[in-house]
């Protein structure tokens, strides 16, 4: 079984085992309620989010790549890290 | 834009109308509105002929005009288009 | 990474949103009233059940089926579904010949209205990369073979457009009500990576329909 099906069946596996829950943690959910919030507000167009939040998977798989890792639940990290980024560079977090 | 359509060919198969950019998205500032096309790539075309396809695999894209250069249109009613590495500034960098 | 959800340091993600809220909510751009609003509407409101009914209607109604495949956004909002990823929603029918996959490969657009917030796996590298490139073997991995005579069209969510899979209506559920309908739909059928099964019998456990 190649390394991309076992990593896929993993996920698989997980989520059938916790079928209901949205976050992983209170931690997630915060992120993405506040990054949904802002841009409700206007502060950034979700699209521009979302480039952002792109940059950082991208930048992260060139990582993976390099190292052979598969992953598992970063996915959020990759989201705060994207809004964080986002909210210096709008100076709206200094 | 996915990489992995870069320079190949592809079928325009819907036209899903005319987007604006809006301006609070710095990446995309100045680019004009477009036409934003559903494009058909087949799994060969994409991954080269060893693919398990046998025709019968294709991958849809949703693709800006700006992405897309027109190539010598096979009959009347298709218009098969390449990619180009050229995009308006969004994300997408090697 | 490993993703530890328990870590506390000063640097850990949790550490870090907390800090980001205090300042946001110092400067005054947000409050916890709202993102516990926000965080209530996609854990319990807004999920599966949504796109089930939609798929129920479809199948118990060719009119609205018609509608739905014309112009899936405002046929959704018909049963009261819209909002934030759910401007331009576009239906995609399975039939005995044609199959339909959905994915992102680029970060983790989804049709958040019908759907909710997607799964861990829809999010991961593994998936992301392997739909495009080898479909029927993701297929395979969720325990579904299609027939070589099938047609796979994988729809990568690269622009503003999601995807909702309107899977096909199993044999053996004739005469069973729209609500008995939406209750065996599934998440996963609805991204195009499962089928639903026939009903083994003719009570339904609308437990099952859980994706």
């Amino acid at each position: 079984m190649s390394t991309a099906t076992k990593a896929l069946n993993n996920l698989i596996e997980a989520a059938r085992l916790d079928a209901d829950h949205v976050f992983s943690a209170p931690w997630e959910a915060r992120a993405f309620a506040i990054a949904l919030k802002l841009s409700e507000a206007g502060h950034f167009s979700w699209d521009e989010f979302r480039d952002r939040l792109i940059a950082e998977v991208g930048a992260s798989e060139r990582i993976r790549a390099r190292d052979g890792t598969s992953d598992h639940g970063e996915y959020y990290e990759h989201f705060l890290r994207a809004l964080e980024r986002l909210l210096d560079e709008k100076g709206i977090v200094l | 834009m996915p990489r992995y359509v870069r320079g190949k060919a592809g079928v325009i198969e819907r036209d899903w109308g005319v987007f604006v950019f809006p301006d609070t998205n710095a990446h995309h500032a100045g680019t004009k509105p477009q036409h934003c096309y559903s494009v058909a790539f087949d799994a060969r075309e994409l991954w080269g002929k060893s693919v398990e396809a046998n025709g019968r695999e294709r991958v849809y894209l949703d693709l800006w005009e700006d992405y897309l250069e027109p190539i010598a249109p096979k009959s009347k009613r298709q218009t098969t288009k390449r990619k180009t590495a050229h995009h308006p500034g969004r994300h997408g960098k090697k | 990474m490993s993703g530890d959800h328990h870590n506390t340091d000063d640097t850990g993600p949790a550490a870090r949103v907390k800090a980001l809220e205090a300042i946001l909510t110092e400067k005054g751009l947000i409050d916890a009233a709202a993102l516990d609003a926000i965080v209530d509407i996609y854990e319990t409101r807004v999920g599966p059940r949504n796109g089930a009914r939609v798929v129920a209607k479809a199948w118990t109604d060719s009119e609205y089926r018609k509608r739905l495949l014309a112009n899936a956004t405002s046929a959704v909002a018909e049963l009261g579904f819209a909002g934030p990823e759910g401007g331009h929603l576009v239906a995609v029918e399975n039939t005995d010949r044609i199959h339909n996959l959905v994915v992102c490969t680029l970060c983790s657009c989804y049709p958040w209205p019908v759907l909710g917030l997607p799964p861990v796996w829809y999010k991961s590298f593994a998936y992301r990369s392997r739909a495009v490139s080898d479909p029927r073997g993701v297929l395979r991995d969720f325990g579904l073979e299609l027939a070589p005579e099938v047609e796979v069209r994988v729809w990568d969510s690269s622009a503003e457009i999601r995807y909702l899979v309107i899977p096909e209506r199993p044999k053996g559920t004739e005469g069973m009500s729209e609500d008995a309908l939406a209750g065996i739909v599934t998440r996963d059928s609805m991204v195009g990576v499962a089928k639903i099964a026939a009903p083994a019998s003719r009570r339904i456990d609308s437990g099952r329909a859980r994706a």
